[in-house]
């Protein structure tokens, strides 16, 4: 699947959906329960279990395979257009089920998701970020620049990038892009913010940028971020989930679990005894 | 098991850290030992033997702080193996400063040594000695064990080392009383008896080295708990 288009109709909902949006007072609390998913015949999670708090950081971390990707795409939706993928169990924000309550297209305003690789669509710095609200909603040219602006501030590009909104975002350092492309989801005020190892591509300062954004953005969100670098977890993260082969094996308290893991499969990951 | 080469030379030095520790704690343990021993037996070249053993504990006290710095630095170690490290390296202070304190009485001994004490004083100050001794064996065995009950049961032994520190100081106190001479030792004396008392209280900051190592609890408190939140926990 094509990361390009994910990203397209995350942040593209169906024109229209904007009467049916209240501006987000903060993050909602995302619960998953009892989840078994497929693909095709093979069970990639099972029975997952996971309480992720408003306005907290919710890392998840476990060896590659695990089914962390998979678990953040249950959120939003995004396994409904892999063909032969399904699950049973499920997921609420706010107490509402993603799968039966709640629009599939408002669900994308209400949960942002940001990518490994910084994906800016090939248009300008300014109508990147303009592109959600312009495809739900018809929002007046000042309205826009506003949001814009507060979106860019909010990610600390604003400085860096308000003499040059006209140029394309593509012309961005991977740092730059990867803020812009977390500006773009903003726009359209979602709830929960979905990071898919965000800054596996980026070099440390960049990284450090991201993380300080994470932190900041879970006053007013709920974030989840994939992650394999633990340090990072530690950084940046309230709660930490391990997950190994499909399994939620353990959740605690970020200090907690890298301190005093209780099951021997995290302390093994943990301590890189695993084979 | 683990086939990675970098995660498996890792786990060496996890493993060799481990050992340091217990060979520095055996080490410290002996020194110990082997003051009381020349108190107790008017033994001078046991009590040279620690003065002189000082530069190979030497050398394991700073393999041991070089080998947390440099997991630290090198791998930042997690869970377990984490706790390992900063126990070890707070750990290896109180066995330093247990060590001190035992060359200190090596180096006191032969003004005592030889002179006019009676028996009951060297004999009580030997003892203390060896319930020292025992002290910091338990704890560091309870360390390389991860044994956290191990550990709990090392601080009521510091109530038998207070006693037995209070009867010797009073045995001092009464010897000065009734024979001027004795002033001659008497401050010597008292100087080693306090050592053995504050070894005591490392040997209990071991314990909780102990304790930490296992279950992650420092006094109860979890590591990375902002002081803050501290009356949540004791509340939970
Ligand atoms: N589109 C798909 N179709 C079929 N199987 C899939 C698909 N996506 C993932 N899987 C399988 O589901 C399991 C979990 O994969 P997932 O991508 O969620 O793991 P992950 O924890 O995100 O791994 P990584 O750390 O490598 O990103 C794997 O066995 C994977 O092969
Ligand atoms: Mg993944």
């Amino acid at each position: 699947m094509d990361e390009m288009d994910d990203n397209l109709t995350e942040s593209a909902p169906a024109a229209g959906a904007r009467a049916t949006v209240t501006p987000a007072a903060g993050g909602a609390e995302v619960v998953a329960r009892d989840v078994d998913l497929f693909y095709g015949d093979h069970q990639a999670l099972f029975d997952v279990s996971l309480d992720m708090p408003a306005n907290k950081v919710t890392a998840l971390i476990g060896p590659s395979g695990c089914g962390k990707s998979t678990f953040l795409r249950c959120i939003n939706r995004m396994n409904d257009r892999i063909a032969g993928c399904r699950h049973t169990g499920s997921i609420t924000l706010d107490g509402q089920d993603v799968d039966t309550q709640i629009d599939e297209y408002l669900l994308r305003t209400r949960v942002g998701m940001v990518f490994q690789r910084p994906n800016p669509f090939p248009l300008s710095i300014f109508d990147n970020v303009a592109y959600g609200p312009r495809r739900h909603g018809k929002p007046s040219r000042e309205a826009l620049r506003q949001t814009v602006q507060r979106c860019l501030e909010r990610v600390g590009l604003w400085d860096e990038v308000k003499d040059d909104l006209k140029k394309s975002g593509l012309g961005l350092s991977g740092g730059q892009q990867q803020r812009l492309c977390i500006a773009r989801t903003l726009a359209v005020d979602p709830q929960v913010l979905l990071m898919d190892e965000p800054t596996s591509a980026l070099d440390p300062i960049s990284t450090s940028l991201v993380e300080d954004l994470m932190s900041d953005l879970a006053s007013d969100h709920t974030v989840i971020v994939v992650t394999h670098n633990m340090q990072q977890a530690t950084r940046v993260s309230d709660y930490t989930a391990f997950f190994y082969m499909g399994k939620l094996v353990e959740t605690a308290p970020t200090t907690e679990l890298f301190s005093r893991p209780k099951e021997k499969q995290t302390e093994d990951y943990l301590t890189g005894r695993f084979s | 098991m683990v086939k990675n080469k970098t995660r498996a030379a890792y786990i060496q030095q996890i493993e060799e850290l481990d050992g340091l520790v217990s060979r520095l704690g055996e080490v410290v343990v002996a020194a110990v030992r082997a003051t009381g021993h020349a108190l107790g037996e008017a033994d001078e070249a046991a009590a040279r033997g620690v003065v002189e053993g000082r530069g190979s504990a030497d050398r394991l006290h700073r393999s041991v702080e070089d080998s947390c710095m440099g997991l630290m630095l090198l791998q930042q170690p997690l869970a377990g193996d984490l706790r390992l490290v900063t126990a070890s390296f707070r750990m290896e202070s109180d066995l330093a400063r247990i060590e001190e304190m035992a060359v200190d009485i090596a180096q006191l001994a032969p003004d005592v040594i030889g002179k006019r004490v009676p028996p009951t004083i060297t004999g009580d100050l030997a003892m203390l000695s060896a319930q020292v001794a025992t002290m910091v064996e338990s704890a560091v065995d309870a360390f390389s064990r991860s044994d956290a009950d191990a550990a709990t049961a090392v601080f009521p032994l510091d109530n038998g080392v207070d006693a037995s520190f209070g009867k010797i100081r009073a045995m001092i106190v009464d010897n000065l009383r009734s024979d001027d001479s004795f002033a001659d030792v008497a401050a010597e004396l008292l100087m080693i008896a306090k050592y053995y008392e504050r070894m005591g209280d490392h040997a209990q900051q071991v314990a909780d080295w102990a304790i930490f190592r296992t279950t992650g609890l420092y006094r109860g408190r979890p590591m990375g708990e902002d002081s803050l939140d501290q009356a949540d926990w004791s509340a939970r």
